[in-house]
């Protein structure tokens, strides 16, 4: 981690007001959540986030891999929305297979960054990073080399979608997300160009 | 101390069960209402919780979804039986033809988080025998059932369109739901086609209605209601119940097998406290079965006698057989050009779509296959990008483009109906017995040749449609889903009138036990293509009325 973890204080609380928070928390919390939660909340901000399953190294190419995904452009990026901790709390609970996939494809990475750039991928330019993703991205044109390397891009993409578009940053700031607005009324739509001869 | 013997004990909080106890209290009988799950109340649900509230997004740890099954990990319904947990609910199937089985088992069970779909069975539903010679026809009308039909609408509030259609006849609505804007697109793109596309019918308040409030759009049906603003055993039927003072609901209470006397007649049933496993018995003068289709056979199955030696009311030797769930085609989604890069609007709140009602087999016969599906329509900017899976690439552009796509996203798929056949039949495996040591299921589901000719044509049709819509296509199945996948199992304790070939007379009356109701969907001999639970509203609603009619006679 190059980012020191932030802890936001409000939504701790939130999900402790939750049921199944007050169920991580133990019988003895539900007689007073909040003062449970606060405390919770302030022993996280004690010690920094640590990986379950990734060395250092391991976690800072998930980040940087996850950042190259879904990158900063007018909103912040996966690494800004923590998305390498997601990957790994996931992972660390995963079955032995599932793990040594995901490990073997970090690997695979690193092996190409050498044979292509006599490099490991995060001693790599972002260009050279960038050009050994694009051989990975276009699903119509995937070299043989590269079928092991493909299917490790997929993974780790779907799993940076997953946990980017569930962030608060990923639901919110990029995309937007207005539901769980209570309404009066449902709206519909508001171009009347789309009704055309509907109504 | 003297044993409690109630006028009617039921088994099962679900949709038919919740309607049976209200039917059954509110004409005066002692009930007493048998749920296997815990109990739960609204207040207990977390509606408006975000996916990042959540160590796991709210999907649930891997591990825990290993040994439970995916539902019922999610950490946004972290309640016991809320989705049947599969290592407490083991079943098996023949190797290479899997069965699906998703179920609840807890208070008000699968009414608390159902899609909410309330479409009436056509008048030819009911005769498809007669129509095209497959199968049998239903015991009674559409005639018959109309009037619960009208009864059960006004009861539970359905928004929807009159259309005037008869596959999906017209009912007592509250208002709809106005159309997001792909739905007016596919609307226009149905017309072109000839088909008619119409909101779909939910069980879901447009207005306050009968003391509950409206819907405030949420979007968050699926985390259970609560407000009760959309039709559940709690929010509805077992308040109503309840205030009748003439039922005692009892949870927890895990039923095995119903009990019979010397002469085999039903007198109770013995069931398992969920907690300590104890064994227990229930007695009663009727005993109605409201436990969902597997379920409640399964209870009949288990309830061997030296009068019925292949279980309870099985005279016939159908009871079990003639399974069915609605096929399901697709999922075929993509994008709206017109709403590519469009502003992204609030539209996964009313959490619903459209339709396109059956418009095969109508007017004329089709030479390939016989009855006919009906079209999901959904889409709109949801929660999370599903789309974002089905294109390539990465970095800027890839996240740009998942953005511009995410308000244009259109999905459809099918429902059909499946024909109905005797090789399609749950039996209890006798190598497997679930927590409670009570003799678990063998589910052998059988899909017939129709059946894929309606995929084939249903996937055709949808391909056609969408590409009318001018929809850029970025994913497309023409799959059948496995079945059960569809939650809708009907049809293993059939009703009809020849005591020889069916369970259930008419009424939903055993004929081999007067005194024995199965009111859920097992009765259905068919099982058209439109979403079961208002029918099966009204089916236990009208069953109720004539058991509490016959008691009150002493028929019973």
């Amino acid at each position: 981690m190059t980012k020191p973890p932030k802890i936001d204080r409000r939504e701790m609380l939130k999900a402790a007001a939750g049921s199944a928070a007050l169920v991580v928390l133990g019988p003895a919390s539900s007689a007073a959540p909040q003062h449970h939660a606060v405390a919770a909340a302030s022993a996280v901000e004690a010690s920094p986030w640590q990986p379950k399953f990734f060395s250092a190294e391991q976690n800072e190419l998930v980040a940087t891999l996850a950042e190259l995904i879904l990158p900063e452009t007018d909103t912040p990026g996966a690494r800004a929305a923590k998305v390498n901790e997601y990957i790994d709390l996931v992972l660390s609970d995963e079955t032995a297979r599932t793990q040594e996939n995901f490990l073997g494809g970090l690997a695979w990475i690193n092996r190409r960054g050498n044979e292509l750039f006599q490099k490991d991928f995060l001693a790599l330019s972002n260009e050279q990073q960038v050009a050994i993703l694009t051989r990975l991205a276009d699903s119509k044109n995937i070299r043989p080399e590269d079928k092991d390397g493909r299917r490790f891009f997929l993974d780790i993409r779907r799993r940076t979608v997953s946990g980017y578009y569930t962030s608060k940053i990923g639901m919110h700031e990029e995309l937007e997300y207005q539901g769980k607005t209570p309404l009066a009324e449902w709206p519909g739509c508001p171009h009347p160009g789309h009704h055309g001869s509907s109504d | 101390m003297a044993t409690t013997i109630y006028d009617a004990v039921i088994v099962g909080t679900g949709a038919t069960g919740g309607m049976a106890a209200k039917v059954l209290a509110e004409h005066g009988m002692q009930t007493l209402l048998l749920e296997s799950g815990p109990s739960i109340s609204s207040a207990d649900f977390l509606t408006h919780s975000m996916p990042y509230e959540f160590p796991f997004r709210g999907a649930g740890a891997p591990s825990k979804a290993r040994r439970v099954g995916r539902p019922a990990a999610s950490e946004r319904t972290p309640f016991v039986g809320y989705h049947a947990e599969d290592d407490q609910h083991p079943y098996t199937f023949p190797e290479g033809n899997p069965w699906s089985w998703s179920h609840s088992r807890i208070l008000g069970g699968r009414t608390l988080h159902w899609g909410r779909q309330s479409l009436r069975l056509a008048e030819y539903d009911f005769k498809g025998a007669s129509i095209d010679g497959q199968g049998v026809d239903w015991p009674f009308t559409y005639s018959d059932l109309e009037p619960y039909y009208d009864k059960a609408e006004e009861y539970v509030g359905v928004q929807g369109m009159k259309e005037g259609l008869p596959q999906i006849p017209d009912g007592k609505f509250l208002p709809p739901f106005a159309f997001n804007c792909y739905e007016h697109l596919m609307k226009n793109a149905a017309r072109k086609m000839g088909w008619h596309l119409t909101a779909l019918r939910t069980a879901q308040l447009s207005r306050a209605h009968r003391g509950r409030p409206a819907c405030h759009y949420c979007g968050s049906c699926g985390t259970g209601c609560d407000i009760g603003a959309f039709f559940s055993t709690i929010a509805v039927t077992l308040p109503d119940a309840l205030a009748t003072g003439n039922l005692k609901l009892q949870t927890d209470s895990v039923v095995r097998h119903v009990l019979v006397d010397k002469e085999g007649r039903p007198k109770g049933v013995g069931y398992h406290d969920r907690l300590t496993k104890d064994y227990r018995e229930a007695f009663a003068k009727v005993v109605v079965l409201a436990g969902s289709t597997l379920e409640s056979t399964r209870i009949m199955l288990n309830s061997t006698s030296p009068r019925y030696p292949n279980g309870l009311a099985n005279s016939s030797g159908v009871l079990g057989h003639y399974l069915t769930d609605h096929i399901s085609v697709g999922n075929i989604a993509g994008a709206l050009p017109d709403l590519v890069g469009g502003k992204i609007l609030n539209e996964d709140g009313k959490s619903n779509g459209s339709y396109i009602p059956r418009f095969q087999n109508i007017d004329k016969p089709h030479p390939d296959f016989v009855r006919g599906y009906g079209i999901m329509v959904k889409g709109g900017a949801s929660a999370t990008p599903g789309h974002a899976n089905s294109i390539d690439g990465f970095g800027a552009d890839y996240k740009r483009r998942i953005k511009a796509l995410h308000p244009a996203m259109v999905n459809v798929y099918a429902r059909g109906e499946p024909l109905p056949v005797y090789d399609s039949y749950i039996a209890i495996d006798k190598n497997l017995v679930d927590h409670w040591g009570i003799p678990a299921l063998h589910i052998h589901y059988k899909s017939t040749e129709n059946d894929q000719k309606i995929r084939k044509h249903a996937f055709d049709s949808m391909m056609e449609l969408m590409h009318t819509a001018k929809v850029e296509i970025l994913s497309a199945s023409d799959r059948l889903s496995t079945p059960g996948t569809i939650n809708h199992e009907m049809g293993t304790a059939r009703m009809g009138h020849d005591p020889k070939t069916n369970v259930l007379n008419a009424y939903n009356q055993a004929h081999d036990a007067k005194n024995l109701f199965v009111v859920d969907a097992s009765c259905w001999p068919s099982s058209g293509c439109q979403n079961p639970t208002l029918t099966m509203l009204a089916i236990a609603w009208r069953a109720s009325d004539y058991l509490a009619e016959q008691y009150r006679k002493g028929e019973l």
